[in-house]
């Protein structure tokens, strides 16, 4: 093993979190950085302009995702089951190369709601104490959304998203999400191109009466150069967005908006295929990282300030590996890291098939497509309902690569033969669909730990991950698909509908969303987060861990417009308040 | 049948070559001949029964006759052999020479399998008045391919570690076994299931008796399908001296149950059906066509607000664009 020369600031993972945080530290320091990130280096050109037409690679065969021949997780629903491995790529996609996950992501960018950020005493204020299941761990974040306002500003112009805002400064405007808490400016971008599904999802929900408005997009509207000076294309709306790298350089990611000026800085090096596995402490303090090379050399990397952005999974697996802060005990309801683990609740969808319309599914974007928030979390009176929380409903059409979406097909279709054929040849092309984004309430039940039997490749454990859906989110997916999502399939005609509602144990089989949160959760309480409001380590105060997983809970809402946010929060931290005088910030 | 006819293993003449160590009696016929019961002498066809390989103590019928190599990849193509005539049994007195193209072949299949896996194919997404299918795409060429990628399956790099678990459903498969094995497994027992239940190897049977099997399989029949214990069986009554009769015993696991084999066959076959050309199958793009699919296409930026009508642009595959994008090679 090698100990390297000591830098000043070493970043583990180089996706959203750290390129920003970098980025930051460039303009703003002298200081000497080095990324170890596990994966490759890609570019739009010329690994993406000149591949990515393949679905059977990336999407089918996970080109750009982890390795999970290397590293994955095991899986249970509930405690007394034996964890088992993942062995194939099924519920979440997580990413691996610089720039992380949004290389491959569909761009739906949210902020969170107002009364997200205080979701605990938001239902007690109104529902009284007693109203949460007892065995919900859910917490405010101690931040607010005032808070945090000014960092998803940054975020959203340093990314060039697009839409249309709702509320300007506490003034509602008409066309965008009456539900959103009040931004200081309007979206970088106005709303991009929308595929002709989701405007029949826009029109029969607005025929009800529902405030339906733009999807906040990663899409390029048109040619954005943001603060930095770097360029996002328009999209192309080619079809092959969620699982791709963008071949016109059209979709927000690092790799477009953040990294080229990160490295410009010159203070910055970047070290592929580096798979961190430790963070070396002694006394409160973190000296070093060690990780192995591209060619599985174990290397120790001295740092003064660690910055972990490594994605939910390895930032809580890394604390756990390292042994900073308390493991969570569900059994004794003691430690705080793994607590709180939490995903995304799906299952309340629609399909509409027409024999009358050509869709033209396999153009398509993201993020290109309509929203309404009226059953989002606390949107509604949840009086007498038997549950709380909702989500955001919404269509969008990341495009129709056939192997994937030859279907969906009607109700009790052939699944082969002659039949099928006929029936994938009929319904391809005629098919519009919109589903709930439910939220994921913390349980007590739900977390993760060090798995005891499975390894990695250099035989480290793996993350266990336990968790499974409880009556609350069953009854709240069976609500909105009896109610809204009726309502609006019905209205939106069509030869066929089918609406699907019901949820029974979580499964890791299935792909969902690649949106985990927490087990390393932020909070101004050190008895039940990880890291402090600024993501600084209670215990190792030159030691932050930014990312989804400081997540107390999830909303109805993809996380990655409030993990950038967090990115940024964390920044400011760092150089305004942090480098002047390190040591536990407030 | 478009772009099959002029795939090399589509010739008979070859494959026939193949096998030559066959038949003492030197009946050797192609195809359907050499399944039992169909037509030979008594005595033959018992000298062909101790080489049979039989499903095993549960069924205990005979299966899967050596001979069924001779059934050509194309045995579902209507066009005729060059020469049927044409299959010698002296390895010495054989014309190697072919006119085939060198590039074109199995990686990882034997013919006898890809005669079994082309002729499943073909009925998940058959012939039909709805266009070309599995067969035209070739997708039992995609298939090879494909399960030629070490340490693959269907959704990417595996974890292959052990232990290995049975588990519960929402845990995944857990299975040791790799893909390419799942498909030998499976298309050996497909074959010994056919010819228990038809008196016919999988290729010789009708469509309808294809059909069947497959819906069996779908059902999750039959029990014990595609087990892995090779057992000796006792000998033959007639006191042959040859090797005796192989037989497997009837274990399942989620692997390598009939359900899960149908599951495999079918999401390769729909995956090669619709997959980019560059991956071994939807030859012509004929996937793509059927469905609509204009392929790799840069842009729609100027069509993607048309709501409601027909896109009017070529089909692309990957290749092509390539060719655009990154010029010659
Ligand atoms: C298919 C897909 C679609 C998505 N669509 C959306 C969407 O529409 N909207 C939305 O909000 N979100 C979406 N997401 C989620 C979004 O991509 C993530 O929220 C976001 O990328 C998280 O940023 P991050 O910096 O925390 O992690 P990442 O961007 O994943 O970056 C973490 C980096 O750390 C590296 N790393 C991990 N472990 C180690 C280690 N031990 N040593 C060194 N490096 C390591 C990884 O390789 C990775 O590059 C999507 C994700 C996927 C996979």
């Amino acid at each position: 093993m090698a100990t390297l020369p000591k830098t000043d600031v070493v970043f583990v993972g180089f996706g959203l979190v750290n390129s920003v945080i970098a980025n930051e530290i460039g303009k703003n320091t002298a200081l000497k950085m080095v990324a170890l990130e596990r994966g490759p280096y890609r570019d739009t050109y010329p690994d993406f302009l000149q591949d990515h037409f393949d679905e059977w690679r990336y999407s089918q065969q996970g080109e750009l995702f982890q390795d999970l021949s290397r590293n994955t997780i095991t899986f249970r629903n509930q405690r007394d089951q034996a964890a088992l491995p993942m062995r194939n790529y099924g519920s979440f996609l997580p990413g691996n190369g610089v720039g992380g996950a949004m290389v491959h992501w569909n761009g739906v960018s949210w902020r969170f709601l107002e009364h997200h950020f205080n979701y605990r005493s938001h239902h007690e204020q109104r529902y009284g104490p007693g109203f949460l299941p007892e065995d919900t761990t859910i917490q405010d974040w101690g931040v607010t959304w005032q808070d945090m306002e000014r960092y998803y500003d940054a975020y959203e112009k340093q990314f060039g998203i697009n839409g249309k805002a709702g509320n300007l400064n506490g003034q509602i405007v008409e066309g965008g999400n009456p539900f959103e808490g009040p931004r200081s400016a309007e979206f970088p971008q106005p709303p991009n191109k929308k595929p002709y599904n989701t405007t029949l999802f826009r029109d029969a929900a607005n025929q009800l009466g529902f405030k339906v408005f733009p999807m906040p997009s990663g899409n390029s509207t048109g040619t954005y150069t943001n603060p930095d000076g770097l360029t996002l294309a328009p999209c192309n709306y080619c079809g092959f967005c969620e699982r791709f790298g963008c071949h016109v350089g059209a979709k927000a990611s690092p790799i477009i908006n953040v990294v080229p000026s990160a490295l410009a800085s010159g203070n910055l090096e970047i070290r592929q295929y580096s798979t961190v596995f430790r963070i070396n402490h002694t006394g409160g303090v973190a000296t070093s990282v060690s990780y192995y090379d591209e060619g599985g050399q174990e290397q120790e990397q001295p740092a003064d300030l660690i910055v972990v952005g490594a994605f939910m999974l390895e930032n809580v697996r890394l604390m756990l590996l390292s042994g900073i802060g308390q493991p969570y005990d569900p059994v004794q309801n003691t430690g705080v890291v793994g607590r709180n683990y939490t995903y995304q609740t799906g299952g309340a969808s629609a399909t509409v098939w027409y024999d009358d319309k050509i869709m033209n599914r396999f153009m398509g974007a993201g993020s290109a497509g309509f929203a309404m928030d009226e059953f989002h979390s606390d949107n509604f009176d949840h009086t007498g309902l038997g549950f709380f929380g909702g989500g955001n409903i919404a269509a969008n059409n990341t495009g129709a690569r056939p192997i994937d979406s030859s279907g969906p097909l009607p109700p009790d279709s052939p699944t082969w033969g002659s039949g099928w054929k006929a029936t994938v040849k009929q319904y391809y092309n005629r098919s519009a669909g919109f589903s709930m984004q439910g939220e994921s309430p913390a349980y007590r039940q739900n977390y993760v730990d060090l798995d005891p039997n499975y390894r990695d490749a250099y035989g480290n454990p793996l993350l266990r991950i336990t968790f499974n859906w409880t009556d609350n989110e069953r009854k709240m997916v069976r609500w909105i698909a009896d109610n809204p999502i009726t309502q609006i399939a019905e209205a939106m005609g069509g030869s066929i509908t089918r609406v699907g509602g019901d949820i029974t144990d979580y499964s890791i089989v299935p792909y969902q969303s690649t949106h985990l949160q927490g087990g390393a959760v932020m909070g101004a309480d050190p008895t039940t987060s990880v890291v402090n409001t600024s993501l600084q380590s209670w215990d190792v105060s030159n030691l932050f861990v930014v990312g989804a997983s400081a997540f107390p809970q999830n909303p109805g809402y993809n996380p990655t417009g409030t993990v950038g946010a967090l990115a940024y929060r964390a920044a400011d931290a760092i150089i305004n308040t942090y480098l002047p005088s390190p040591g536990p910030l407030a | 049948m478009g772009t099959f006819d002029s795939d090399p293993t589509g010739q008979r003449a070859p494959s026939g070559h193949s096998s030559p160590e066959e038949s003492p009696a030197g009946h050797v016929p192609a195809g359907a001949d050499a399944a039992p019961g169909t037509g030979q002498p008594e005595e033959a066809r018992r000298m062909d029964r101790r080489r049979l390989l039989t499903t095993g103590a549960a069924t205990g019928v005979a299966a899967a006759a050596v001979p069924l190599v001779f059934a050509a990849v194309d045995a579902q193509d209507a066009t005729p052999p060059a020469d049927p005539a044409a299959t010698p049994h002296d390895m010495a007195g054989m014309d190697m020479s072919t006119s085939a193209p060198t590039n074109v072949g199995f990686t990882v299949f034997v013919p006898y399998q890809a005669a079994i896996v082309q002729a499943a194919a073909a009925r998940i997404i058959p012939t039909d008045e709805n266009g070309p299918g599995a067969t035209e795409a070739g997708v039992v060429y995609f298939i090879d391919r494909q399960i030629a990628k070490e340490g693959m399956d269907y959704r990417g790099n595996r974890y292959r570690q052990g232990p290995f678990l049975p588990g519960e459903p929402t845990q995944g498969d857990q299975s040791a076994l790799a893909v390419r094995d799942r498909f030998r497994i499976g298309i050996f027992a497909l074959d010994a299931y056919a010819r228990q239940t038809f008196d016919a190897g999988f290729v010789e049977c009708t469509p309808e008796q294809q059909d069947q099997l497959l819906a069996d399989l779908e059902e999750g029949l039959p029990e014990g399908f595609g087990g892995t214990s090779l057992q000796a069986q006792p000998l033959d009554q007639s006191g042959s001296q040859l090797a005796p009769n192989i037989g497997l015993t009837t274990t399942t696991t989620a692997s390598s149950g009939a359900r899960a084999f149908f599951t495999l066959l079918r999401n390769y076959t729909i995956a090669g059906y619709f997959s980019d050309p560059v991956q071994g199958g939807n030859r012509d793009m004929v996937g793509w066509k059927m469905i609509g699919f204009p392929g790799a296409h840069i842009s729609y930026f100027n069509e993607i607000e048309q709501y409601n009508t027909p896109f009017q642009g070529e089909y692309i595959s990957l290749g092509q664009y390539q060719a655009q994008v990154g010029g010659e090679i």
